[in-house]
């Protein structure tokens, strides 16, 4: 056998990240007449600095020709064949593209900006110079508490909506800080909190934002917002994944808060964020979870798939970490669970994250998606059938309005299968003609804000963020 | 003999297959320099006009799907039914020319129906969804714009899918494997919010109860363009996402099985769209257009190839501006398999090319020393771009 020891090189400006890109090795040369050893697919690669030291990714493989292609979070195929012919290590270094700038290189393998090639690309046929340009937008953190009552409430009485509405799921914000520019290079800028206090600043790195702990409240946990302010108000708001500890139990910093990096970006045209001078891209410097952020962001469920175990643990231990528990909580609904392995415990796991964490919305939606999508061709073909599935669809009713009362999805996933869910919810009940009762009616009301919430959500990012 | 018709192609429908409904819409009446009475224009047209790469599109789509898919698992066509409005439109059969219907919101609604019930018959079928011409997408939400947008100022979107409402009622098909492609702007239209506000949601088609089809359903969505983005067409031909679309099935999207045959799956699309997309981008056509997924789903195969793929590659200049002072030569098992074309302003080298290892030279067209040539490059889906430094 020959070893192979492989890794993806990108200059990262910071910590590397341990499950990065997600690899298939081929063997060359292969037909039906001469069979190919075994194909080792769904690798998950380290990405990290060239300059520093960081371990590779080891295989055996049989003595031959292989093509190595990896799969960066960003959408990035990376290509090269090698010869593993020999008795020795043979090291396989893919290099990814430039980034617009050096400390944007690690937000660039995972998604949040273009490379530097495509950049130029496009600056160079629209005639566009790269000039640093002063902002007129504000940006504040918030902390809130989402109100549970006042949106029951809402449900019950209202018929339509509006941008006050809107409101109605962040709650009242209280704002926690103002951020201020730490790096502004072109058409990207980097922030930190300005008035945070030194003792809870310390040994964090000048360019992360960390979360002020301890900010719990008797109705559960609050949430965190950035907002973009301008002469007219807030314009848009992003979900903060904070707090947002690391996980990883093997490794000395678990427990560590990590930090949130968040970059403004010039908008796409005509996107929802276009009327802003700026939009916010928000994603969290966890060695292990970026990845699968980055993926989740472009909807990539072949390359997340490969990371399953990993989101099964993080769904496992979502004690130490909801937040990320909720990430995985999203692959593995996607994928079915774990391939090859018969256990439907998966699903405890998700029913536990909605229950013990009932602040937190995304639980919930995955506790009703997992139900709707529960019923078997034996419950139809039952005698009972009818009361079989439409006590199922009451549950999973009842958790999307649980999950709407908590307010604001973390992951833009959540708010697309809030709305998939409320529509199969509402659509059963026309079916069944219940849609004018008084139920029907809140489920209504319920599928019409979340599809206000929607229609102003970013969906290519993993975490929400939303234009006012 | 001539046909006015919709459907294309149908051949044992009840059978294990694929279903396939293509709609292109070019021509809109109602909207921006349509041809439909001027007291009928529709006031809120946010800028949308009329387009002439659907029809084509469409065609092109249609013309493969008829002609070229072949399915790994034997998969073949079972119907394929064809909607089109504006020109070109006549599609050749074996029977003979035929002109398909428009793309109405009435023969829409029919159309999706039935298929619909063709998918239905079968729980192993694959149902692929193809539209091609305006859409408003608000936030995750799409709009897709029948001929016959506007004509109703009162109540504009009732000729409009809701393709969201669509996606999710056809979680209750049998099909278990469907897969959709909007080649259509995902603008988001301000105008049509603050006028129409949450009426503005078209219509869903496929309103259906909760059932045990939902588990069983893997319904990947491929959008021609990030949000906010225009998908982009060069006039009179197919739009750069469907163009995108036969280079990511004749190559670029391309996976070998581990024999050496090569397939096209869904989650390898991405990939091969965007390879393509990003040429346009190089080749100057404005701003960058990016296909995405829509939803988080199982890939499947789509697709198997008869040969070997063809890849696009790219060669250039660091610096493109300097492409045009050199020639290039692309090597193979030692002999030269391309050459780049002399004279000409070009600032990339295009050639497709099988999977292998190649090598690749330059020269300065001055006879100044060569940059240094580019050895043992991989070529492999879904791209490849080769790059010089040229002094």
């Amino acid at each position: 056998m020959t070893t192979l020891a492989l890794r993806i090189l990108k200059q990262m400006h910071g910590p590397n990240v341990r499950l990065g890109a997600v690899a298939d090795i081929v063997p060359v040369g292969t037909s039906r007449e001469k069979p190919a050893p075994a194909f080792l697919r769904g690798l998950v690669l380290p990405i990290g600095d060239p300059g520093g030291p960081f371990e590779p990714l080891t295989v055996a493989v049989e003595p031959g020709r292989y093509l190595v292609q990896a799969t960066l979070p960003s959408g990035e195929v990376l290509t090269e064949e090698i010869d593993a012919t020999g008795p020795e290590m043979v090291s396989v270094n893919l290099v990814s593209e430039e980034s617009p700038h050096e400390w944007l290189g690690k937000l660039q393998a995972l998604g949040g900006v273009p490379s530097w090639r495509m950049r130029k690309a496009r600056r160079s046929i629209l005639g566009v110079a790269p000039v640093a340009r002063p902002l007129d937008v504000h940006v504040l953190w918030f902390e809130a508490v989402t109100s549970k009552a006042r949106i029951n409430d809402w449900l019950k009485l209202s018929s339509t909506v509006s941008e006050q509405d809107l409101k109605l799921l962040f709650g009242s914000l209280k704002k926690t800080g103002r951020l201020k520019s730490v790096f502004a290079n072109d058409d990207y800028e980097k922030f930190e909190i300005a008035d945070i206090p030194a003792a809870d600043a310390g040994g964090i790195p000048p360019v992360s934002l960390k979360a002020l702990l301890g900010t719990e409240n008797p109705s559960g946990r609050s949430r965190h917002y950035l907002a973009l302010e301008d002469d007219t108000g807030i314009r848009g708001l992003a979900v903060l994944p904070l707090p947002w500890p690391y996980s990883n139990q093997n490794d000395s910093r678990a427990g560590q808060q990590m930090p949130v990096q968040i970059v403004l970006r010039e908008p796409a045209p005509g996107s929802c964020f276009a009327e802003s001078p700026v939009q916010p891209y928000i994603s969290v410097d966890d060695p292990d979870v970026g990845a699968l952020l980055g993926f989740l962001g472009r909807l990539d469920l072949q390359s997340a798939g490969s990371i399953l175990v990993q989101a099964a643990q993080w769904l496992y231990e979502k004690v130490m970490n909801p937040l990320a528990a909720a990430a995985g909580g999203y692959i593995l609904l996607a994928a079915g669970g774990l391939r090859g392995v018969e256990s439907d415990e998966w699903k405890d796991w998700v029913k536990n994250l909605a229950n013990w964490f009932e602040w937190l919305p995304d639980g919930s939606i995955q506790l009703a998606w997992l139900k709707l999508n529960s019923i078997s061709p034996e419950d139809e073909a039952a005698v009972t059938q009818e009361k079989t599935i439409e006590a199922i669809v009451e549950e999973a009713r009842e958790l999307l309005l649980r999950a709407l009362g908590a307010g604001v999805p973390l992951y833009s996933n959540g708010v697309r299968l809030l709305v998939d869910a409320l529509t199969l919810v509402a659509n059963h009940e026309e079916y069944r003609g219940k849609h004018e009762t008084a139920e029907g009616n809140v489920t209504a009301r319920a599928l019409m804000l979340a599809r206000w919430l929607s229609r102003r959500t970013d969906p290519s990012q993993p975490f929400t963020a939303i234009r006012i | 003999m001539e046909w006015r018709m919709t459907i294309v192609l149908t051949k044992e429908k009840e059978k294990i297959g694929t279903h396939v409904l293509v709609i292109g819409v070019g021509r809109y009446p109602f909207l921006l320099n349509g041809e439909g009475p001027p007291e009928k224009q529709f006031e809120y047209h946010g800028g949308m006009g009329q387009l002439t790469s659907p029809p084509r599109s469409a065609l092109e789509i249609a013309q493969w799907f008829a002609t070229k898919h072949k399915h790994p698992d034997d998969k073949p066509i079972r119907t394929l039914e064809l909607l089109i409005s504006g020109t070109p439109n006549t599609f050749m059969t074996s029977a003979g020319q035929m002109i398909a219907e428009p793309a109405t919101m009435e023969n829409i609604r029919k159309a999706i129906k039935r298929w619909r019930d063709y998918g239905n018959f079968q729980e192993q079928n694959l149902l692929i969804f193809y539209f091609c011409g305006h859409g408003v997408s608000t936030g995750n939400e799409q709009l897709l714009l029948a001929e016959d947008f506007g004509s109703d100022k009162d109540d504009p979107f009732r000729h409009a899918v809701n393709f969201s409402g669509l996606h999710i009622g056809m979680r209750d098909c049998k099909a278990k494997w469907q897969c959709y492609f909007l080649d259509a702007c995902q603008t988001v239209s301000q105008t049509y919010l603050d006028q129409f506000g949450y009426e503005a949601q078209g219509e869903s088609i496929i309103v259906r109860p909760v059932s045990s089809n939902l588990r069983n359903t893997e319904q990947p969505v491929l959008l021609a363009c990030a949000l906010g983005a225009k998908a982009y067409g060069e006039e009179g031909k197919a739009s750069f996402f469907t163009q995108a679309l036969l280079s990511a099935f004749k190559g670029a999207a391309a996976k070998d099985n581990g024999y050496g045959e090569w397939e096209i799956n869904t989650a390898q699309l991405r990939g091969g769209l965007n390879a393509f997309l990003e040429r346009m981008v190089e080749r100057g056509y404005g701003k960058e257009q990016v296909a995405r997924d829509d939803k988080l789903a199982k890939p499947f195969s789509l697709h198997a190839l008869d040969g070997k793929p063809l890849i696009p590659v790219d060669v250039a200049c660091g610096d493109r501006d300097r492409t045009e002072e050199i020639s290039f030569e692309c090597i193979h098992s030692g002999s030269v398999v391309r050459l780049s074309p002399v004279g000409g302003k070009l600032r990339i080298w295009e050639i497709e090319l099988p999977p292998g290892e190649y090598d690749f030279r330059a020269r300065h067209r001055s006879g100044e020393p060569p940059p240094p040539s580019r050895d043992g490059v991989t070529v492999h889906p879904p791209h490849q771009l080769v790059l010089f430094k040229c002094p």
